[in-house]
């Protein structure tokens, strides 16, 4: 066995993915605690360029996979499968998206190996790999070891993932790869992104609410508000009834529950049956004229002003940012 | 058009607890997988468009009758489970070999099962059943449709709203989300269920042996839940108190109610939004 | 005026054409009758196509009612108000009815018919009887011009729509009828026909008539006698053929409906014993039972259901009166195909499905069960029942309402329709979990609400503390408590009803109580009135009742001094309308705060908060205007609080004063918190 920690770099259309830079940063931790040498993997079916910004990351090599046909986890897996066999690395290493677990997964069917998904952590205990992951939605952490010989196939959970880089740059060794031809019978057809109006309250990341305290007309701002920053807009039943949002965007005991990264709570009071749909949120930002609303009390930021002048401010500092360039 | 739907039995994970002091888990009572009824609606709304035939399997011990039983209520034309004792404690390997000879001997034109179980997490179960069945398969998959040539058309969630759009060719394997539907109710004693009373759910006893009864990966112990510590905090510079908040997530919940200019409190939700977004 | 003596035929006696009047009187009426039974005995058969009925039980209680529903016209009176008058005509029209009836009887079928009136009319009797036409006849004849006057001129909104020629003909019969009766009187006297001749006073009526006829021939007046007498005969036939093809139909349906009317609590749904095999609900007119079928007929199109239906009110597609109406117009039309079929079970009959075709989802849907339509009705039609029947048929075929269904999902699952895990019922209520084998007063049952809404949550501290404060060992079921299944059963989920009482039942039986206390009407309703029919029989008492009890006997006591606002009592429909508890929340309220202000709309004429039978979780119905327009009276009273006592009356009115924007100008609370605000402790 090799002391390799493989790390899946996706790409897409000759580009690095968001979480590049992330599985790069993860190969060289894992290899650290493991005393190994970090590798990274890319396919590809475009030409590419490994980009000034994997050479700051400590990565020894990269295996370079380059195809003329599309690829599908399918075949990326059974090129893998070949280059474990010859090269036999430590782990590989895949992000949690679904494209590192299927490929991850069809690996560990076909070279008959343990795989676990969704890890937080890697640990060394009395010379064994321990991963760690979170089960039964958080309730408890289990430890858990591979009982296949290497390589130990595993995917890291995406909010445990860091970008985080190196001071110095190296030049990675680029190892350029065959990939195994085969059939594939999965076609990639397109990459699209469901509209803000459609995208459903439970997916967005972003959801801004709106309560007794907006007016019909301000809709048209609110939801300029949303396209910038890609929240999307729900609200109470209050804002229900008046018509300002359908009731598939109810927030509430009886409407949706959600688990988003922000809410923004705009002229909202903060009765009971809406807290309840947006105590799962991680940051809430709440906008009310008066200073004892209820909401603010759950809120992490709390603007007691008008929000027909805060909204616009928002908006204009939005707005001029991005000209600067975010 | 033949359709198989894959269920899991689970300890519901809203009243297991962790009892720190034995590090075992308590309270499990077995439920329904709560993806279960996004994957049974699925397969029913596939057989209303296309018709065919809909079969409910599941690996699990006598407790899973009920939900197997449930299935015949809301309309599916056979339920079978499969259990052998050596399941007991088994990991994802040999749950998927299990159901794998359970597939093989029903034989089918789509199987639908869920992409990750609430109780474990693992993704594992989908993409290796497509690689020992040799058929394609897609995981994620919020959205789907048959067309006319007999494919299938997937659409594959990613991260915020995101979607791939595939095409598969039948017979095919796909992991659904939960949200890809809205289930229905079949009330006790409506049409479907009493039609569904007079079958009754089938056992299947799967042959395991050294070949595909293999512990690949195994829970050494469990232990009090915490998310990664993360290098780019710098932690020397935290108290001991704030190291544990940290630990338990909890660190940055510090709570402000700002009262200002418009401008100074854009200026502050900026911030704030910017800095979640990281 | 004594004429000559000269023998004045009787109009049947008169030979006209070389035909006997008697044969022409015996004929017209033996073919008036054979069309008035054919058509009764269509109708007839139609009912039979119903499903069997099993109770017929209290023979004698049944009689008394019906009785006193018919002869003595109770409902009318009962729904006489200073707005609407009209209940008084009905009463004189009927009494005119029966007296004239009794007449016919008695004198033209028996008398004129067998040729003995000339015995018959020199009998005191009918000088008596004369008399009491005399007086009847001009009152009907006010009270007929009074109903064409106001349903075709007034044009009252409880008759909208109903300006038919249907009614306009059998308004004029009821004019034509005593009229031709006293003319026909009064040109007897005018022969000196009996009563004259009898040497006592006349009738009054009839002779001051019959002085119109002093300057005319004899011959003349036998002759206008001979034409009044027909008229009047022609008439009485006209309506007996009549009856059986119009809404006259219920002088026969009516008090046969309200004798054969169910016996069972006001409140209670039928049970369907799903296990032996009986279908759920109704999809076919001949899935109803013939009782309900009956209903139809009985039916006179008079909208006092209309009236007090708050679906209506607040312009729904739902009207009560139309429900009745089509369900009979559809009876009418595919009964003659029915019999010919001899169909019997509904689920094998696809080709004639009512929903969608007579009677839209949305109409069945839009019913809150509040029981006013019920309440309301003259002729006890059971409109509730039905609508819930063909609910239970919409659950059997799988279609719900999106809310709908969601909210029993939930229900199946985590046992309350919130959807929140069963394992988090009741948290942090302060309130000691029952254990088995200790001996309580009462077991509090908190039902969903308050479980799990964290504004009807303080219903349940507020009464525990009040329950402290009087020293009552009480304890809570915590998890083990599950949806009463109140509102499963009025979506029409008989099966989870059923389900949830059985488990409820097993449950409560572990433990050793004097009485289940409840602050949920829903829920007093549905453990104290339908789960004795599964097992259950627990005393059941509200909190308003125990609040009551507790401040007469001086278990807790007021601060002396109290706000004075001005506050209004909502009778909650199935609080007051269903199990007829009106004084004690009433007088809870005095006792704080010295007088309270009454809803135009009150006790049993209550007006829905527009949260029951389901509605609480409907999806489509949003922007719930029940709730506004019920608040709205309360506004106009100026009051300052709304005090109910039911946390779903609670919740909707706060909600319609955040719909209407007012803020915090109208309170909403419940009795309890009233109570526990001013509760001196010690």
């Amino acid at each position: 066995m090799s002391h390799e920690v493989w790390s899946f770099i996706e790409s897409e259309e000759g580009k690095l993915r968001d979480t590049a830079g992330k599985m790069a940063a993860e190969s060289c931790r894992t290899a650290k605690i493991f005393d190994g040498e970090p590798c990274g993997v890319i396919f590809s079916s475009h030409p590419f360029k490994v980009s000034e910004e994997l050479k700051w990351y400590g990565l020894k090599k990269i295996y370079f996979f380059r195809s003329e046909t599309p690829l599908s986890p399918e075949m990326i897996a059974c090129s893998l499968h070949y280059a474990a066999v010859k090269l036999n690395p430590q782990f590989i290493l895949f992000a949690n998206t679904p494209l590192g677990v299927e490929i991850g997964s069809r690996l560990a069917a076909s070279l008959q190996k343990g795989f676990i998904s969704n890890c937080t952590d890697f640990e060394l205990e009395r010379e064994k790999p321990l991963a760690r992951k979170s089960i039964y939605g958080g309730k408890v952490d289990a430890l858990i070891t591979w009982m296949s010989s290497p390589p130990y196939l595993a995917t890291i959970n995406l909010s445990a993932l860091e970008n985080v880089k190196t001071k110095s740059n190296t030049e990675p060794e680029i190892i350029h790869n065959e990939v195994v031809g085969m059939v594939s019978h999965t076609q990639f057809i397109e990459k699209w992104k469901v509209s803000l109006s459609k995208l459903s309250l439970k997916e967005a990341k972003i959801v801004i609410g709106v309560g007794k305290g907006v007016e019909a007309k301000f809709m048209q701002v609110i939801n300029m508000l949303g396209e910038l920053i890609g929240g999307v807009v729900g609200g109470t039943r209050i804002a229900v009834f008046s018509g300002l949002i359908s009731v598939e965007r109810l927030i509430g005991t009886t409407g949706k529950w959600l688990n988003s990264d922000v809410y923004i709570a705009i002229g909202i009071s903060g009765a009971p049956q809406h807290v309840m749909g947006i105590k799962e949120t991680k940051n809430i930002i709440a906008i009310n004229i008066s200073n004892d609303a209820p909401i603010f009390k759950y809120a992490k930021l709390g603007i007691v002003g008008d929000l027909y002048k805060v909204v616009p401010s928002l908006i204009n500092i939005i707005n001029e940012t991005m000209k600067k360039g975010k | 058009m033949r359709i198989i739907v894959c269920l899991k039995l689970i300890a519901d994970p809203n009243i297991i607890e962790f009892d720190i002091l034995s590090e075992k888990l308590c309270n499990i009572y077995f439920v329904s997988d709560p993806i279960n009824y996004y994957i049974l609606e699925e397969g029913l709304r596939l057989r209303e468009k296309f018709g065919g035939e809909l079969i409910a399997i599941s690996v699990a011990p006598e407790a899973g009758d009920i939900i197997l039983k449930n299935t015949l209520f809301f309309g599916a034309n056979r339920a079978i489970r499969l259990w052998d004792d050596q399941l007991v404690g088994a990991d994802t390997w040999s749950v998927s070999q299990a159901i794998k000879q359970g597939i093989e001997k029903i034989g089918f034109d789509l199987i639908l099962c869920g992409s990750r179980s609430n109780d474990t997490g693992s993704e594992f179960m989908v993409s290796a059943l497509a690689h020992w069945l040799n058929i394609p398969s897609a995981t994620r998959i919020i959205g789907l449709n048959v067309d006319r040539d007999n494919k299938l058309i997937a659409h594959k969630k990613l991260l915020r709203g995101e979607r791939e759009t595939y095409c598969l060719q039948l017979p095919a394997i796909l992991g659904l989300e939960e949200g890809i539907n809205e289930p229905r109710y079949a009330a006790l004693f409506s049409k479907t269920y009493q039609e569904g009373l007079r079958k009754k759910v089938e056992f299947f006893k799967p042959s395991l042996n050294g070949q595909n009864i293999n512990q690949l990966i195994t829970t050494l112990r469990l232990i009090p839940s915490r998310p990664r510590v993360k290098v780019g905090l710098d932690i020397s510079a935290l108290s001991m108190q704030e190291k544990l908040k940290m630990m338990r997530g909890e660190l940055g919940h510090k709570k402000e109610i700002f009262e200002g200019s418009p401008e100074a409190a854009a200026k502050k939700i900026f911030a704030e939004l910017s800095e979640a977004m990281k | 005026m004594i004429p000559d003596k000269e023998i004045i035929l009787s109009p049947v006696a008169v030979v006209y054409w070389g035909i006997p009047g008697y044969v022409i009187f015996w004929v017209l009426f033996a073919v008036a009758i054979s069309l008035f039974l054919r058509r009764t005995y269509r109708l007839w058969r139609y009912l039979l196509l119903g499903r069997r009925e099993e109770e017929f039980d209290n023979i004698r209680k049944r009689t008394l009612t019906a009785i006193s529903h018919v002869i003595g016209q109770w409902p009318q009176f009962k729904g006489l108000s200073f707005k609407d008058r009209s209940g008084l005509g009905h009463v004189l029209m009927v009494w005119g009815f029966f007296i004239f009836v009794i007449y016919y009887v008695l004198f033209i079928i028996i008398g004129a018919g067998f040729s003995i009136s000339e015995i018959m009319e020199n009998s005191n009797f009918f000088l008596y009887y004369s008399w009491v036409m005399d007086i009847t006849a001009p009152f009907i004849i006010v009270v007929s011009i009074w109903g064409i006057i106001r349903r075709y001129v007034v044009r009252p909104s409880r008759l909208k729509g109903e300006q038919t020629i249907e009614a306009l003909v059998i308004l004029i019969t009821v004019f034509i009828h005593p009229t031709t009766h006293l003319f026909k009187q009064a040109t007897g006297i005018a022969l000196g026909l009996p009563p004259a001749g009898m040497g006592s006073i006349l009738p009054q009526v009839s002779s001051a008539l019959s002085n119109l006829f002093s300057g005319s021939t004899l011959s003349l007046v036998h002759k206008a006698h001979i034409g009044f007498f027909w008229a009047h005969w022609s008439i009485v036939l006209f309506v007996l053929v009549y009856i059986p093809y119009t809404r006259y139909l219920h002088i026969v349906a009516t008090p046969f409906n309200i004798l054969f009317r169910s016996s069972r609590q006001k409140g209670v749904l039928k049970t369907i014993n799903l296990e032996a095999g009986e279908t759920l609900g109704v999809s076919n007119i001949n899935g109803f039972t013939w009782r309900q079928l009956l209903n139809l007929y009985s039916c006179v199109v008079c909208g006092h259901c209309q009236d007090a239906c708050p679906a209506y009110a607040t312009n729904k597609p739902l009207n009560p009166k139309k429900v009745i109406q089509d369900l009979k117009k559809h009876l009418f039309q595919v009964g003659k195909e029915l019999l010919g079929r001899r169909v019997e079970t509904s689920s094998n009959n696809p080709g004639k499905t009512m929903i969608n075709e007579v009677i839209t989802e949305e109409e069945i849907r839009d019913c809150t069960t509040c029981g006013a339509c019920v309440e309301n009705c003259p002729v006890s039609i059971d409109h509730i029942g039905m609508i819930v029947e063909l609910r239970r048929g919409l659950v059997y075929e799988g279609a719900f309402d999106r809310g709908h269904k969601i909210a029993l999902q939930r229900v199946a699952k985590d046992f309350n329709p919130w959807g929140i895990h069963w394992n988090n019922r009741a948290k942090n209520m302060g309130i000691e979990e029952a254990k088995e084998g200790e001996r309580y007063d009462c077991i509090y049952w908190l039902g969903c609400v308050a479980s799990y809404d964290e504004r009807a949550k303080e219903i349940a501290v507020a009464t525990s503390n009040i329950l402290r404060a009087g020293g009552l060992k009480f304890a809570m079921l915590g998890v083990k408590e599950k949806c009463c299944g109140d509102f499963p059963r009025r979506i029409g989920d008989e099966g989870l009803f059923q389900k949830l009482a059985v488990e409820n039942i097993q449950v409560l039986k572990r433990f050793n109580f004097g009485f289940i206390l409840t602050h949920c009407p829903h829920c007093f309703n549905s453990i104290g009135n339908e789960y004795p029919e599964f097992g259950g029989n627990f005393r059941v008492v509200h909190h308003t009742q125990l609040i009551r009890d507790l401040l007469k006997e001086r278990k807790i006591h007021l601060h002396e001094t109290r706000n004075t606002d001005r506050v209004i009592y909502h009778d909650p429909c199935y609080l007051g309308r269903y199990n007829g508890i009106y004084k004690e929340p009433r007088q809870i309220l005095k006792e704080v705060f010295g007088e309270i202000v009454e809803f135009p709309r009150n006790h049993n004429k209550t007006f829905c908060c527009g949260a029951g039978g389901g509605h609480m979780w409907i999806e489509q119905e949003v922007g719930n205007k029940i709730s506004v327009e019920r608040i709205e009276e309360a506004i106009k009273k100026a009051a300052q609080i709304v005090a109910s006592a039911c946390p779903f009356c609670l919740l909707m009115f706060e909600e319609a004063m955040q719909i209407k924007g007012e803020g915090d100008t109208v309170k909403v609370r419940d009795v309890s918190e009233i109570v526990e605000r001013f509760l001196h402790r010690t």
